[in-house]
């Protein structure tokens, strides 16, 4: 059954063939994905017409690749600056409400407490249309009154940044409160007792010690807004993100240059993650 | 390591801001076809308005105004006939100035049926720029027979049947079972009766029906392949696919096809009214206008681009309108105001029947 | 604590924006899709109370039905991750050698952050009717005609599967970790079977990983879109697509409003109900 305990050769063999199986199940797409960007053929289908770079590179009138469509390229640039600046934002939020609920003691915590993890059993539609709701009954009460257009308060960029904040906050509040659990509080009590104020030795002894915690939080916030759908499509107003233009792109129609673009995602996380799965071994 | 990687999203993000700044943009949300690349380049060398175009279709694109109170873009173009319900409601639309329009480009009966549809308290809130019709798209050889709205739920094609789920089937079949849909435009109570009937054949004949389409290049697909024969359709797509595969053709039902206008209309917090209006009067330029038909097959309003229009659109509007098809046709009159709930609660019906 | 002043003002510090966030963005935004719920535009252009917006969802059977269908798919299909992925998730933790492990639990998370859009475009590839699979029996003789995949429910299921599955795997395989082999060991030399360890050890074992886990998919599941808009056919009406349709194409936020209340409550109570079954707190689900 385990590693240490003697198994019958079929039980042993029909297991790792039901694993085998699930991981060919987990990378199928993927591979689909890969193998169909470069697809000699217009439709994103089989049968395999040819190997070619079309899908990257062309520009001519029948074949338009990733490189030559401005809006493709546009949207990625638009999801790279929302999941910047969503990352900082939740990043900084985060930290505070880590060091808040593990290291302060106040009244209403749990509540608090409680409502800072609700972001994650909302489902993602419903952080949508509530924040578009409040955000718009905001706006045109301030419209009304006072003949404010306020930008960020209708379906635009910052609202897009804002609702993926909501809950891009809870993820970095609890990567960042695990590690905050190992911390040994004797060190900031010397801190303290040195004469730091509280603030200075946050700062200088429970950040650092927080460090690769934190730097791992912002990519996580990165990644969870650069791929978020649900909540974003109620929020856009003309700049739309790559996830979002790749939903209309596919409900009109799919051409393999969607491959194209899906494949460098695809590449990018994959090397991401063998880097961090090699530095982290290196550190060992 | 991470370092380096926090820094250069930074750097891309400051491109990226850079990239798409400026106060020289016209943001368009438009429909497929509507906006060709090659005018869009010529159009930001002429004027140096650099244009940045959303696809879309009327329902989402009047949803999306109305989220961002008419801002958010710069030039809209739905369908004249939803034009003045929701402008009425939610006031989400500039009026148009017609004198900083180049009406002498246009046809007169157009401008005179936007004047008239998308007309609210005496001021008009759109421009024609393109019209069309709704009406089918047969395979001639599979479905010999197909020349109504009737055929859409006829068991002879079981299987084969495609629509879209939208408001023109609502209407189309209407026609097809021998009402007039538009006559009860007056009165709601009738209307929403009628379409309570619509929706039971509807679901009644779901089972003949193979896959409900959902776009321009979704419709041509699936009568492409085969695996549809007769399909609700737009006149330009059905020419599309008569190119490749002669046997089938977009087609006038018997009991009238449906004569839609998509307009110009400028959302009311437009950043760039002026650049609205020079690309309104650049695209109405009759080679202009006559470029985006002749690759579309979209018919234009403007009044002498027919001029430079290809032999191949003037075959395929004489093949599929005879003079009686065009005396025939149903034009969409506005909307009034809760008559699309009333269509939008029957399209999830017939969506959700099994 | 000697310096009382200077804790006070960092405690503001941390509080101030924690406080704006939990206000501005969860607390009011609820209130205000509560409130909504109840409102519509009276004919001056007002808002006026009205229970109109749940009476529609009452008393048309479709929306109901699509509710109730939607989250019976939602348990069926959290049900179905927790039975495909167990077996995954503890071979990883105690069969295999730890070599091998990590790099196949790196494997696990890369569809994870690739992204939804992506994965389910994936399946679309795969299941058309001139996709993988079946050109694939096409090409080895098995049928001579494609077998319809796409666009059924299906199809639906798959991406539904695909897109949620692996938020089981990683919550239940960092509770094995921490189960001690020697219990396992214990037991079967005391002679227990494989059935017996499994059911009295390590699913009790794993059960705070399991129901952070189950809650999680069906979080995801109930409240997804895409898979069930892109892959779904022509009657997979899913509880979503009610909300988005009310958002994004007709204009009636008040009942999208209605809709979206009542799905946030079944989604509430049902993981409720799991956490009161299972004995849990909220707070353990995120860690």
């Amino acid at each position: 059954m385990i590693r240490s305990l003697p198994n019958s050769p079929v039980y042993k063999y029909t297991y790792r063939f039901y694993v085998i199986c699930f991981f060919i199940f987990l990378v199928m797409p993927l591979i689909a994905i890969a193998v169909l960007a470069f697809n000699d053929s217009s439709s994103v289908a089989l049968p395999w017409k040819g190997f070619t770079l079309d899908w990257f590179f062309a520009n001519t009138d029948q074949r338009t690749g990733l490189l030559a469509d401005d809006g493709l390229i546009q949207s990625i640039f638009i999801s790279v600056k929302t999941a910047f600046y969503v990352a900082t934002i939740s990043t900084i939020v985060g930290i505070a409400a880590a060091l808040l609920f593990e290291e302060e003691k106040f009244r209403l915590k749990g509540l608090l407490y409680f409502l800072a993890l609700t972001p994650l059993v909302i489902p993602g539609v419903i952080l949508g249309i509530s924040i578009l709701l409040s955000s718009t009954l905001a706006g045109s009460y301030i419209e009304q009154k006072f003949g404010w257009d306020i930008a960020f308060l209708s379906p635009s960029f910052w609202l897009v940044v804002l609702g993926q904040f909501s809950f891009g906050a809870t993820y970095v509040m609890l990567l960042v409160g695990a590690r905050l659990k190992k911390f040994d509080r004797t060190l900031e009590e010397a801190a303290l007792s040195l004469k730091a104020t509280r603030l200075q030795s946050i700062w200088y002894v429970t950040i650092p010690f927080l460090r690769p915690a934190i730097l791992g939080a912002f990519v996580v916030a990165f990644l969870i807004s650069f791929s978020n759908f649900n909540t974003t499509i109620f929020l856009i107003g003309s700049d739309p993100t790559l996830p979002v233009d790749l939903y209309s792109r596919i409900k009109f129609s799919s051409t393999p240059i969607l491959n194209a673009v899906s494949f460098l995602i695809v590449v990018f996380i994959t090397v991401a993650a063998l880097l961090s799965l090699f530095l982290n071994r290196n550190k060992k | 390591m991470k370092k380096l990687a926090i820094s250069s999203v930074a750097i891309a993000t400051l491109l990226a801001g850079s990239l798409y700044a400026g106060n020289g943009t016209l943001r368009l949300i438009t429909w497929k076809g509507y906006a060709p690349k090659a005018l869009v380049k010529k159009f930001e060398k002429e004027t140096g308005i650099k244009v940045k175009v959303t696809y879309s279709n009327n329902e989402e694109m009047i949803a999306k105004l109305r989220a961002t109170r008419g801002g958010g873009f710069d030039l809209a173009q739905p369908s004249v006939d939803r034009i003045s319900f929701v402008q009425k409601k939610f006031h989400i639309y500039h009026a148009i100035d017609y004198s900083k329009v180049n009406t002498n480009q246009i046809t007169t009966a157009m401008v005179k049926a936007a004047k008239k549809i998308s007309g609210v308290d005496g001021k008009v809130y759109s421009v024609p720029y393109i019209y069309g019709t709704t009406g089918m798209i047969v395979n001639k050889k599979l479905a010999p027979g197909a020349n109504d709205w009737s055929d859409l739920w006829n068991p002879k094609y079981a299987g084969k049947i495609s629509y879209r789920l939208k408001r023109p089937i609502l209407i189309g079949a209407a026609f097809g079972m021998g009402y007039n849909p538009f006559a009860l435009y007056s009165d709601k109570a009738a209307y929403k009766k009628l379409i309570e009937k619509v929706t039971k054949k509807l679901i009644a004949s779901k089972k003949y029906v193979k896959t409900y389409w959902t776009s321009g290049d979704t419709q041509k697909a699936v009568i492409t392949s085969g695996d549809v024969v007769v399909e609700s359709g737009w006149d330009a797509i059905g020419w599309q696919v008569h190119d490749k595969n002669p046997n089938i053709d977009f087609i006038c039902p018997k009991s009238g096809a449906l004569g839609w206008i998509d307009t110009f209309a400028i959302p009311a917090k437009s950043k760039n009214i002026k650049a609205a209006y020079k690309w309104i009067n650049f695209i109405l330029q009759p080679k202009n206008a006559a470029y985006v038909t002749n690759q579309s097959s979209y018919m234009t309003v403007s009044k002498d681009a027919p001029k430079y229009f290809n032999d191949k659109i003037k075959t395929d509007f004489k093949r599929s309108y005879s003079q009686k098809d065009i005396d025939n046709i149903k034009w969409y009159d506005a909307l009034p105001s809760g008559f699309a709930a009333i269509e939008a609660k029957a399209l999830d019906k017939i969506k959700a029947a099994q | 604590m000697e310096n009382k002043k200077s804790f006070n003002i960092t405690f503001y510090l941390l509080i101030i924006p924690v406080l704006l966030w939990l206000i501005i963005l969860i607390v009011l935004p609820h209130i205000d899709l509560l409130i909504s719920s109840f409102q519509s535009d009276s004919d001056a252009g007002g808002k006026v109370f009205t229970l109109e917006h749940y009476a529609a969802f009452f008393q048309s059977k479709i929306y109901w039905l699509t509710f109730v269908n939607t989250a019976a798919y939602a348990i069926g299909i959290t049900i179905l991750a927790f039975i495909v992925t167990f077996p995954v998730a503890f071979y990883l933790t105690k069969v295999i050698s730890k070599k091998y492990s990590s790099f196949l639990a790196l494997l696990l998370l890369i569809p994870l952050w690739v992204g939804e859009l992506v994965t389910v475009y994936g399946w679309m590839i795969i299941l058309g009717d001139h996709g993988v699979i079946n050109e694939f029996l096409i090409y080895i003789g098995l049928i001579d005609k494609p077998i319809n995949m796409l666009y059924t429910n299906f199809s639906m299921s798959i991406g539904l599967l695909y897109i949620s599955m692996l938020f089981m795997v990683v919550p239940v395989m960092s509770t094995l970790e921490s189960l001690d082999d020697s219990l396992i060991e214990a037991a079967s030399d005391l002679g227990a079977t494989k059935w017996t360890i499994f059911t009295k050890i390590i699913i009790p074992y794993s059960m705070p990983g399991i129901t952070s886990g189950g809650i999680i998919v069906f979080m995801l599941v109930i409240g997804d879109y895409v898979a069930p808009d892109i892959l779904g056919g022509k009657s997979s009406l899913w509880f979503t697509e009610q909300i988005y349709n009310e958002f994004l194409s007709t204009f009636n936020w008040g009942e999208g409003a209605a809709f979206g209340f009542l799905l946030l409550m079944i989604s509430s109570s049902i993981i409720w109900l799991a956490l009161k079954l299972t004995g849990q707190k909220l707070e353990k689900v995120g860690s």
